[in-house]
């Protein structure tokens, strides 16, 4: 929906401008700017346009000859009168120009636009696509290919996606570049469209359980006026390639071939042996066999060997033994030989003696030699044996049909997609397609009043309450005319609740009218635009913070056996004999010690629950010390987890257990997933683990290093309680994870560590390009103990990010910092390649709102890139709205009192909107940092020590003017700012002023009172600050 | 190939010349005039017509015998005599119309004739239209799942796995199978779904 415009009033006649853009680019018309619009209007007799064309009819005498003639390629903007004034409300190119005639002296002709989408470079050149590496961010490449179209960044309204590459070296050719796009948003169950206004968008098409965008009353619905069906499609056969290969062997058998001569005038001699002619073919437990040697019957000439050097090569080597060295000694003696005196001998009373000289003996020998050199020439004939094999793809089907459809109605279709990640990704795809395919079969037609709000892919709904998908409108700009709009599309039903299966659709955060992704229920994240909340952000446009597009999927439903374990049970048996949907009932009270695993079950795709017997608190109640005090206990009894996953382990529920701390304080206690090397690719990651009602506990008096570690998929932890966790000397989190790639669903929890309660990164991801991403922390209550100030325990801060991107912190309490292992602030983003392998770390996409901040040294330290590996990714897409800070003391938590630090090089895109910011000392150190895109909007801030300031420049400013050229300032207050110069607008009351204006600031009460000067100031209406009676809804019951 | 052997031509519904497969049995002499020799092995070819099965499930659901495991998947194997049960019928092969039985193997290709269970293979259309395995492929037909839509409601299930394996008998299922004749140590099953199927 389109909500620039409001509904025409009923019996409106249509008013609409048609303007000639010779020269004016889309940007330019769309931002008011174009100045070399001539207006045709005077001239359209009649006229009409769509979602992708626009039908003109021209009527003229001699005006529109020259500049003023329209010519293919032109664009053409239409303007409608909506709610007081014209708005461009679609522009296109001019594609031809038809029927021109003249008739007693008027001229007439027919003017064709389309959408942008329909030209050739989009429909028809065929484009190939760089390689792209695993996990590539599909919507990355999306992006990739409409900027190689033409389109800007500015033009690309699609939010990032949940679906990555899961196949190396991804590369999309001889398509275009419409079904390229059309290729890649299918796997997020999204339609490509280019709007109105030029920019690509996408649709949803999801619509099982999906919610109207717009209600139709009936005095708009002017008519349906037609209806045309066609067989619907009964059955989706999905093809898609598995991203996990097989290996398959072969028979062994001979390889390869080779022929070797060599002799005394080479050392030796190499081959390189291809296991097949074209040099692909992969092999194993290869050897040579010698079919005939080198060496002969008279002398050994080598030694022959084989190796193998490569999956799909070996090598051969011949090496001579030692000849060389051997004509050397014979040369010599070749010298000595006729170099030697004969040996003459003189018989008592003289004659002649037969005499062989010595020299002649030694020739001899030496050309007995040579002749044996030359026979030590040889020619070796070989074989290579072995056991050839090839990594296979396997390509899988998921058949998606009507079960209600009769066998003479089937009528299948067929959708191939190498972007599927796994089965149940192909199950969510076949069934969303099944249903779409079904439905858009039945095409439907009415008319209504004029609504310029309807675009592609809305819902509408009719007073009968049923649906319809829009696919296309046409509107008669004719000038006068009734302002109709004839909408087409297709049925969907009427409303119904969200579809409740074993398949786990993909579905959006539940989110409020300050929502950044989709509705609830169904995989809706296609259809919003994505950009933040406006209407609370009086406009932060540029700033395009999406949040989470998906909650992590819950265990799959299962209805098996119960099983009861008592204390004395073998609990390790019983979990490895439970069959999926089966549940183990720990007995209350009973404490299992070991170390726990839970395995992958391949033999079905149900859940098992692990659960304390006897009472639990409700679904949705935080557990507490006191209510856990009767579960079951497991505990490792030594250094290492007490509970931990296999590899690919899945479909877990853990369900008010008691998880006590290691011997010594090592490890996590509960391991979910792995850090290590051992989980080096994505199908290791166990996936779909629910943590519900557990009690943590670290040791009182050694602590413990970490509750959990989150290295998994789809993990949801919620309702559960997460104490003492501390240890000496090193860092410590209540939740800590870095191989893992979500999405995390982190609520209602209390969290206790003293290093990081919340961390993410930290060290290198193991498995190649990972980013834990879809993260959404709410309503969590981030604590430390006081007792631990001093105590050599490493307290840094409550929320770090290191690596994560699509995150929502929402509803919050974040308290108790101080300096220690750092400098006492509260949330940290930091991108970071923590050990310099992982250059891809990334913190983007993060939207911190409603919180609660207090009691800490400081409040936020962002930076914008790593210092100490430096690696090409910078932060971005930062916002932070409607939270409470205050008590940011350096003088009860040391720390430099600073309500941001942000000293370390570049961020992009941040928005900081209606927060209520109360610190001792500085708002903003920016000294170092490079803010682009930056947007502060209706604060409440107080000036402290130094307010802004950055290095060599006046606070205030001139600090915001070097540190953050372009920067957006509207609606600020600042107080106690004094003489401090801030941009024009800012309001600067003393603070004695500033402070009146809150209705019990000393208990922590920043509600504006009644006449408060900051009441409806904000640049939308809205009180300036934070919305303190939303913020305390949000974190109602969180403390 | 199992016990019982089909001699009938297997016939592909679509016109396609090449087809990806995996080898189910190991080759076997299917003929031999004394100088040549002619093996042949059943083939997993994929799925390509599933109705078979979508009819047997809907008229099991009509009949009300839709069975569902724990797991809420079906019970994808209505073979007479389940492991436990009485009466076990080897090559009864339901309605799994993806598997190609007795496909020759092209003269020339003496690799083929020892290839193993599980094994990647091509399949070429000859002249005569039968299908013929030329050679080992590096794609070959994965997993098959069916999932029944009501698209009155929106509500999906039983999920069933159809994916049609080949692997060794273990000697827990050579033990079970015993009864039923002399199973040698390295025997083989097909299984769909995990289940067995029969015994190649």
């Amino acid at each position: 929906m389109d909500s620039r415009w409001v509904p025409i009033p009923l019996d409106s006649k249509q008013d609409a401008r048609v303007i000639l853009h010779p020269t004016a680019t889309f940007a330019e018309i769309r931002s008011g700017t174009a100045a070399d619009g001539f207006d045709l209007t005077e001239f359209v007799s009649a006229g009409s346009h769509g979602m992708f064309d626009c039908s003109i009819t021209l009527n003229w005498n001699m005006e529109l000859f020259g500049d003023h003639q329209p010519r293919p390629n032109q664009l053409l903007e239409i303007q409608l009168y909506n709610n007081g004034s014209f708005s461009t409300v679609w522009i296109g190119i001019i594609e031809s120009l038809n029927g021109l005639t003249l008739s007693r002296g008027e001229r007439s002709m027919q003017l064709i636009a389309r959408n942008r989408a329909s030209t050739d470079i989009w429909r028809t050149t065929k484009r190939v696509t760089e390689l792209f590496p695993q996990m590539t961010d599909i919507t990355y490449i999306a992006r990739k290919i409409a900027l190689a179209v033409g389109l800007d960044e500015e033009e690309i309204w699609i939010p990032t996606g949940s679906i990555y590459t899961a196949h190396t070296n991804t590369q999309l050719a001889d398509m275009s570049a419409w079904d390229m796009l059309s290729s890649l948003f299918l796997p997020l169950g999204w339609t490509p469209f280019i709007d109105t206004m030029g920019q690509l968008r996408a649709a949803g098409r999801s619509i099982a359980g999906v919610q109207p965008t717009i209600l139709l009353t009936a005095d708009r619905i002017k008519k349906v006026t037609g209806q045309k069906q066609r067989p619907p499609v009964t059955r989706v056969n999905l093809h898609w390639l598995d991203p996990v290969l097989k290996k398959s062997r072969q028979q062994g058998r001979k390889l390869a071939d080779a022929i070797m001569t060599t002799g005394w005038f080479l050392p030796f001699l190499k081959k390189t042996i291809w296991f097949s002619a074209d040099k692909t073919q992969r092999a194993e437990k290869t050897y040579m066999v010698i079919k005939q040697s080198a060496n002969n019957l008279f002398v050994k000439v080598c030694s022959e060997k084989y190796k193998q050097k490569f999956q799909n090569e070996g090598e051969i080597t011949l090496t001579n033994y030692a000849w060389g060295p051997t004509i050397g000694l014979l040369v010599g003696q070749w010298f000595a030989a006729h170099s030697s005196p004969d040996h003459v001998i003189v018989p008592p009373g003289g004659g002649d003696i037969p005499v062989i000289p010595t020299g002649r003996r030694v020739e001899a020998a030496f050309q007995l030699a040579l002749m044996l050199i030359l026979l030590s020439i040889g020619t070796g004939i070989y074989e290579i044996w072995g056991t050839p094999f090839d990594w296979i793809h396997a390509r899988n089907t998921t058949v998606a049909f009507d079960e209600n459809a009769a066998p003479w109605a089937d009528n299948p279709t067929d959708v191939d997609s190498d972007f599927i990640m796994n089965e149940q990704h192909a199950q969510a795809v076949a069934v969303r397609e099944l249903i779409y395919s079904s439905r858009a079969s039945n095409k439907f037609s009415i008319q209504i009043v004029d609504d310029p709000r309807i675009e592609f892919g809305d819902i509408l709904q009719f007073p009968d309450q049923s649906l319809m998908y829009v696919e296309d409108y046409t509107r008669t700009i004719t000038r006068g005319s009734e302002a109709t709009l004839e909408v087409r599309g297709f049925l969907i039903g009427v409303v119904k609740a969200p579809v409740v299966s074993e398949v786990q659709v993909p579905q959006a955060p539940v989110l409020d009218d300050g929502g950044i992704a989709g509705g609830e229920g169904g995989d809706q994240s296609g259809s919003e635009e994505p950009v933040v909340d406006n209407t609370a952000s009086g406009g932060t446009t540029g700033v395009n913070v999406s949040g989470p597009v998906s909650l992590p999927t819950l265990p799959n439903a299962g209805t098996g056996n119960v099983v009861t374990v008592s204390a004395f049970d073998d609990l390790q048996a019983a979990i490895d004999a439970a069959q999926p949907g089966d549940t183990l009932l720990l007995e209350a009270g009973a404490v299992f010690t070991g170390n726990f695993t839970l395995p992958n079950k391949t033999t079905g795709t149900a859940g098992i629950t692990i659960k304390s017997a006897g009472t639990l608190p409700a679904e949705n109640v935080r557990v507490s010390p006191a209510s856990a005090a009767n579960f079951a206990t497991i505990q490792s009894g030594n250094s290492q987890t007490a509970l931990a996953t296999d590899a690919g382990a899945h479909d877990y529920s853990l369900i008010g257990l008691k998880l006590g701390p290691n011997s010594g304080g090592f490890g996590d206690i509960l391991t979910l997933g792995s850090g290590a090397s051992d989980q080096d690719a994505l199908s290791k990651v166990p996936q779909r683990i629910l943590v519900d009602r557990c009690y943590f506990y670290g040791d009182p008096s050694t602590g413990q290093k970490r509750g959990i570690g989150l290295n998994s998929g789809h993990t949801t932890i919620k309702n559960c309680y997460i104490e003492d966790i501390f240890i000496s000397g090193q860092d410590s989190q209540a939740i800590g994870g870095w191989n893992g790639p979500g999405p995390y669903y982190i609520t209602n929890n209390y969290l206790e560590a003293a290093s990081e309660n919340i961390l993410f990164g930290g060290a290198d991801p193991q498995i190649a390009n990972l980013i834990p991403s879809d993260i959404t922390i709410t309503k969590n209550h981030f604590s430390k103990k006081l007792a631990w100030m001093g105590a050599g325990y490493v307290v840094k801060n409550a929320f770090e990010l290191k690596n994560g991107r699509r995150c929502l912190v929402r509803g919050n309490v974040f308290e108790y910092s101080w300096v220690d292992g750092q400098a006492g602030n509260l949330i940290v983003l930091t991108p970071r390649n923590q050990d310099g392998d992982a250059p891809w770390c990334t913190v983007e996409d993060v939207n911190i709102e409603y919180n609660l901040l207090r009691h800490a040294g400081g409040g936020f330290n962002l930076a914008g890139h790593d210092n100490v590996n430096p690696n090409p990714v910078t932060m971005k897409k930062i916002r932070i709205a409607n939270n409470l800070v205050y008590d940011i003391d350096s003088d009860d938590f040391n720390g430099n009192g600073s309500l941001f630090t942000m000293t370390q090089g570049p961020i992009d895109q941040m928005a900081w909107d209606h927060n209520t910011f109360i610190q001792s000392n500085d708002i903003t150190n920016m000294d170092h940092c490079q803010l682009t895109n930056y947007k502060v909007t209706n604060n409440l801030f107080v000036e402290g020590t130094f307010g802004w300031f950055t290095a060599d420049h006046a606070s205030g400013k001139d600090s915001l003017d070097a540190a953050a050229p372009g920067y957006v300032w509207t609606n600020n207050v600042v107080g106690g700012a004094g003489s401090v110069i801030y941009p024009t607008g800012t309001q600067k009351p003393d603070r004695a002023t500033f402070d009146a204006n809150f209705t019990d600031p000393e208990n922590g009460d920043f509600s504006l009172v009644d006449n408060s000067v900051f009441g409806e100031g904000g640049s939308d209406g809205k009180d300036i600050g934070c919305d303190i009676a939303k913020l305390n809804t949000e974190i109602a019951g969180v403390v | 190939m199992g016990v019982l052997t089909d001699l009938a031509s297997a016939i592909v519904k679509q016109n396609v010349k090449t087809l990806y497969g995996t080898v189910l049995t190991r080759p076997a002499l299917l003929v031999s005039d004394g100088i040549n020799a002619i093996y042949a092995c059943d083939v997993d070819i994929g799925q390509n017509d599933p109705t078979g099965r979508i009819n047997q499930w809907n008229q099991q659901k009509k009949n009300g015998e839709v069975k569902t495991d724990g797991d809420g998947n079906t019970i994808p194997n209505d073979i007479e005599g389940l492991p436990g049960q009485q009466g076990w019928t080897l090559d009864k092969t339901l309605t799994v119309n993806n598997i190609l039985h007795n496909v020759v193997i092209a003269r020339d290709n003496a690799d083929l004739i020892y290839a193993d269970i599980g094994c990647p293979v091509k399949l070429e259309r000859s002249q005569s239209g039968q299908w013929q395995i030329t050679g080992f492929s590096i794609e070959q037909p994965g997993t098959y799942t069916l999932i029944p839509v009501d698209l009155e409601d929106f509500t999906i299930g039983p999920v069933g796995d159809f994916s049609l394996s080949t692997r060794l008998l273990t000697f827990g299922e050579l033990g079970t199978l015993a009864p039923f004749g002399q199973l040698p140590f390295g025997a083989s099953g097909i299984f769909v779904g995990g289940e067995l199927l029969k015994v190649a």
